[in-house]
């Protein structure tokens, strides 16, 4: 198991040995939503956030 | 810059200088209002079968191409009316293909066509979404369920639509005595309009909740007077009601049931809202197909309704929309689409199709119920 620091509070989050990219894991400090951008090495940074919008 | 109006003269623009850039000129210049697919829809299926893959016209209307099952990529062959002159324009990302149905959602089905025959996934393009999704419905009735669907609405070519509202659609009825204008007893349209009065004073809207999450209301269509006999007041009112996914279409129907005081509703539509996970399997693949674009990927959830509100219902499997163009032009005198947005799409759709497995089995899967 490896690390990387969360893009929102700096802290370390634990990453399990499966990772994928383009995963979306949680902060165990601050809570938010991250998306995994690279495994090697590992790679965070904020999740994109649930847009409204209208049709069809 | 306009450069012609003609289908032949688009078709011969220098910009529509790929495949899949053709095909979506050819299916934008052919009209296909709700009702009237057919001639859209044989121009789809000569695409197919132009690459030797199995295709036809289902009792609907549905074209279907089946493969890999692991993916079904379907999209609508119809549009809403509105005759927009094809032609290319330079916009501010390259040229842009104006017309009908470029955004909703010929261009999202171009787009599937495409990738489908590149990877032989499963392909069907439906029938009436704009109006009744019968092509929707029939297919539920008459095909299993895939492994994953991508369903061809437009998120624009960096997004992906993870949900829908759901609908709920009525038709309200009332009749009193005919009489006298200056007397105060209340007639049909009062007794209708104090209905709907109340159904919106149920479904208030509150500003702090996001639309996605409340119910809105809107009456479609009003008639009401005397009746043809003279003996009586009418009223009659077509409604939606678009339903949030905490909620389902029939406590919606219980809520608007119970403030009636007059008259009767026939409802028409039930269909749940939808809500998928952004950490579902396809969602992170799109995500990951989007960056590999150079896009920075967008998650979207949508107010109104779609095809994939049936699919995820009746199927269960797997599902997200994904298509480009910008959907704030959907039936819109305005409707275009960049053609390199197009072509961000297809190389999106390939890639996750390839990465759900889409081209390890070799042999058709559709089965036919």
């Amino acid at each position: 198991m490896t690390d990387a620091e969360c893009p929102e509070c700096g802290a370390e989050v634990s990453l399990h040995d499966d990772l994928e990219v383009g995963e979306i894991i949680d902060c165990g400090t601050c809570g938010a939503e991250l998306e995994v951008i690279a495994v090697d090495p590992p790679e965070l940074d904020t999740a994109p956030e649930l847009e409204e919008d209208w049709g069809e | 810059m306009a450069v012609g109006t003609d289908a032949d003269a688009v078709l011969d623009h220098p910009a529509v200088d790929t495949e899949g850039r053709k095909l979506l000129t050819e299916l934008v210049s052919i009209p296909s209002v709700s009702g009237d697919e057919t001639e859209a829809a044989e121009a789809l299926a000569a695409f197919f079968e132009a690459h030797d893959r199995e295709v036809w016209l289902d009792d609907i209307g549905n074209v279907r191409a089946p493969g890999d099952d692991t993916v079904l990529l379907t999209s609508h062959i119809d549009t809403v009316p509105g005759d927009i002159p094809v032609e290319i324009k330079d916009g501010e990302e390259g040229p842009e293909l104006w017309g009908r149905g470029s955004v909703d959602a010929t261009g999202p089905l171009a787009a599937m066509a495409i990738a489908a025959v590149e990877t032989g996934a499963s392909f069907v393009g439906v029938v009436g979404e704009e109006s009744t999704s019968r092509g929707a419905w029939h297919l539920i009735e008459n095909r299993e369920a895939p492994d994953a669907i991508i369903n061809g609405e437009p998120s624009g070519w960096d997004g992906i639509t993870l949900g829908y509202r759901g609908l709920l659609e009525g038709t309200y009825v009332a009749t009193s005595e005919s009489g006298h204008t200056s007397r105060p007893d209340p007639n049909a349209i009062q007794h209708a309009m104090s209905w709907w009065e109340r159904v919106e004073d149920v479904f208030e809207p509150d500003e702090w909740i996001p639309v996605f999450e409340q119910v809105t209301t809107k009456p479609v269509e009003f008639e009401g007077g005397i009746s043809v006999d003279g003996l009586s007041m009418e009223s009659t009112m077509e409604f939606q009601l678009r339903v949030p996914p905490e909620r389902t279409p029939e406590e919606v129907r219980e809520l608007s049931d119970a403030e009636l005081e007059t008259g009767t509703v026939n409802w028409t539509e039930f269909i749940p809202a939808v809500m998928t996970s952004p950490r579902s399997e396809v969602a992170r693949l799109f995500r990951v197909a989007i960056r590999e674009q150079g896009g920075d990927p967008r998650l979207l959830r949508k107010t109104g309704t779609a095809d994939m509100n049936i699919y995820a219902e009746e199927w269960g499997c797997p599902i997200v929309s994904y298509g480009p163009g910008d959907s704030n032009l959907d039936h819109t005198p305005h409707e275009h689409l960049p053609l390199s947005a197009f072509d961000h799409s297809v190389e999106v759709l390939i890639e996750v199709c390839e990465q759900l497995g889409v081209g390890e089995n070799t042999t058709p899967t559709e089965q036919a119920q």
